[in-house]
């Protein structure tokens, strides 16, 4: 399968290219909260209106499993690995889009060597 | 029936071996392949493998069951709390080489104690084991898990790493025969009464055969699994299945799949696997979330067997499944649907090798009546459902369709509750004399046969083919994973202190092809100070029912209902109607609350 890594791979550079340099840009916390809002209004069949960043996802009826789902969706977004669980530690919208938006800071570094 | 043909590590010569125990299997695989690898982890789900032998097994079972049998007698319970992981295999194998009953369980995730804790509480109550065994990441994080529920103080907890401590002294084996317990497992009953099916070795070894018979396993086998360890067909086919037979086994954690189902597809094809198996939902989570740039690099051409089990199998499901992997190689006839339950070990029944699954074409509105008239092809099939077969039953394992008013059996064409009898039947519910009378001793009321083992599924059969067509009782399956509307129903009353006590009703529908959860609940009557609009009050308490559901069970409400005071269904002894109360919703003719 190393084709398959090859092209995740792919995925990450051109998701970091456009990322460089702008902190209010398509990555900022801003986005991230919109991108979670849209994924979750869908993968919980609730209404965005409806959600507030500060209420714990689990109180909309976030499982386990669509807990997990939501972050491989993430990771697919952003082309980053996270914890199968990180919807728990971070269990708002508003701090799951902060800890996102720090991990997609921190990663740039790294990737832009490759 | 429990002799395999074993291939010699010379590979010209075939032994046949009547194994008394799952011990004596593990034992003969160590002392005639040690260094054959048994299972290969991936952590997370894609690279960092770790193999382990059959050697090492061997082993890291006799160390663990040395220190065990020094404090331990047999037949002491013993609790594992374990991510799946080649440590769990360990102990789970030194509980069975030290004559202890494994008890697999979930282990609680550290940040979701209020939710996990409650049911191993139970189980721990049901069960009452001496010792917990752990890794010791679980065990430095106990004092939360002591905290909230104070009975796992008094219980020993010991990690791998002190399991392991070579200062005691070696592993006697004992003479462990085909009655002897080998474990209890906890799928069925609901929180308030869990109940632990006991499985002995005898079952396991029965079970094993039949597996290995009916997938058509081979040395040459090579298994991909993500199903969690401490649930039967995780435990049975993704552990006990390959050592069994001695074939290549890689494993990987649930939470690896779920997150992204690309992995399990991608180590199919990497390994080039022949066989795996997995419940309805991850079929169609596959054929949702796989891009179809992802597809074309995928090679499925060497799976053979794909069982689809453990919940309601969908023909949509299938079919969008062998559509969609059809050009990485996938074919049709790969999939083997099968029906099985912990009461009767796993497998009861399942499809034929190289043929295309059976489905048949019914009327709906006939199943309903629990008469199945089928609809042939041409006809009006607007209407029409189809049924996907459960396959058949071989190995001595014989099924009747009852009747579960009269207990006779049902005449063909009509539906019935599923009864069982074979060796993998297993010995009951753990401490429950009464439930398992009531389930494993029943008989034929025309001509006293039995005793057979009530499955409490509905179903019919069809020249020989099995077809499950729903739950006696009011069981829901959602994501393949067993609640009791019961539980359900007592987290939502609570929620809010305008609802009615024992007034709700938690029921599943089909919904664009998946079960989702209802609930129907009754609404306090609105007191006379009291002004507040109506529209806020009702969706402050659906808020909180869901929420109060999430947090408990971590279950998605589809729909919730609210009731005006009495008028939910009930039986004359006050006992929830939640046929009755799926039917009417389904009809839309409940009685809703307006304020």
């Amino acid at each position: 399968m190393q084709n398959a890594n090859d092209l995740e791979i792919t995925h990450n550079e051109s998701v970091f290219s456009e990322a460089a340099g702008a902190s209010d840009g398509p990555f900022s916390v801003e986005a991230m909260k919109s991108w979670l809002i849209s994924e979750i209004e869908e993968l919980l069949s609730v209404n965005g209106q409806d959600l507030a960043l500060d209420e714990p996802l689990v109180n909309y009826g976030l499982s386990s499993m669509t807990g997990m789902i939501l972050s491989g969706d993430i990771e697919t977004w952003l082309g980053i690995q996270l914890d199968p669980s990180v919807a728990w530690e971070y269990p708002t919208i508003e701090s799951l889009a902060n800890y996102l938006a720090e991990k997609v800071q921190n990663q740039k570094p790294a990737l832009a060597t490759r | 029936m429990n002799t395999i043909v074993c291939e010699n590590s010379d590979s010209s010569t075939e032994t046949i071996v009547d194994f008394p125990s799952m011990v004596d299997v593990l034992r003969w695989r160590a002392a005639n392949q040690p260094d054959q690898v048994a299972f290969t982890y991936l952590p997370n789900g894609e690279e960092d493998e770790t193999h382990v032998t059959y050697g090492d097994l061997d082993n890291g079972a006799q160390t663990i069951a040395a220190r065990l049998q020094a404090s331990y007698p047999i037949g002491t319970r013993a609790l594992l709390l374990y991510p799946p992981g080649i440590e769990f295999v360990k102990a789970f194998f030194g509980c069975l080489y030290a004559g202890l009953i494994a008890i697999p369980a979930n282990p609680p995730h550290p940040s979701r104690l209020s939710r996990t804790l409650p049911k191993l509480h139970a189980i721990a109550l049901d069960a009452e084991p001496a010792v917990v065994l752990t890794n010791s990441k679980l065990l430095a994080s106990t004092e939360n898990i002591f905290q909230e529920c104070p009975l796992f103080r008094t219980k020993q907890w010991l990690s791998n790493e002190e399991l392991t401590d070579k200062t005691s002294t070696p592993w006697r084996a004992g003479s462990i025969g085909k009655d002897f317990l080998a474990f209890l497992q906890y799928t069925s009953g609901s929180t308030a009464m869990p109940k632990g099916v006991m499985v002995t070795h005898g079952n396991l070894l029965h079970n094993s055969a039949y597996l290995a018979h009916a997938f058509h396993h081979t040395t040459e086998t090579i298994l991909v699994t993500w199903l969690p360890t401490f649930h039967d067909m995780g435990l049975i086919y993704g552990i006990l299945q390959p050592i069994y037979l001695g074939f290549r086994c890689y494993a990987m954690p649930p939470s690896s799949f779920i997150q992204r189902p690309l992995r399990w597809l991608q180590a199919m094809s990497r390994y080039k696997a022949t066989h795996s198996v997995a419940p309805n939902f991850a079929y169609d989570l596959c054929s949702r979330k796989i891009t179809e740039q992802q597809r074309a690099l995928l090679d499925l051409r060497h799976w053979q067997v794909a069982v689809n089990g453990a919940e309601p199998i969908r023909e949509e499901t299938l079919s969008r499944f062998a559509d969609t992997f059809a050009p990485c190689g996938f074919r049709r006839s790969t999939f083997y649907p099968g029906y099985g339950l912990a009461e009767a070990t796993l497998k009861v029944s399942g499809g034929r090798i190289t043929r295309e699954y059976v489905t048949c074409r019914v009327d709906p509105a006939a199943l309903a009546q629990h008469r199945v008239v089928e609809v042939k092809d041409g006809q009006d099939d607007q209407g029409s459902q189809i049924l996907v077969s459960s396959g058949r039953v071989t190995h001595g394992v014989e099924i009747v369709i009852v009747d579960p008013e009269t207990l006779a059996p049902c005449t063909s064409g009509v539906v019935g509750e599923i009864w069982l009898r074979g060796p993998s039947k297993t010995k009951g519910y753990w401490n429950r004399i009464e439930e398992t009378q009531q389930t494993f001793d029943a008989y034929l009321s025309n001509t006293g046969d039995g005793p057979y083992l009530r499955t409490g599924d509905l179903g019919f059969l069809k020249e020989g083919e099995l077809f499950v067509t729903g739950r006696l009782k009011d069981l829901i399956i959602i994501g393949g994973a067993n609640y009791y509307p019961q539980d359900i129903e007592l987290t939502a009353e609570r929620s809010h202190e305008d609802l009615r006590p024992g007034s709700c009703a938690a029921f599943s529908v089909d919904d664009a092809g998946a079960e989702q959860l209802i609930v129907a609940i009754e609404v306090e009557r609105r007191r006379r100070d009291d002004h507040d609009d109506t529209t806020p009050r009702a969706r402050a308490i659906v808020m909180a029912i869901q929420r109060a559901i999430a947090e408990q069970h971590e279950l998605q409400v589809h729909q919730i209902v609210l009731l005006k005071a009495g008028t939910i269904s009930k039986t004359s002894s006050g006992k929830i109607q939640r046929r009755l109360c799926r039917k009417a919703f389904l009809a839309s003719s409940l009685d809703e609350w307006d304020g």
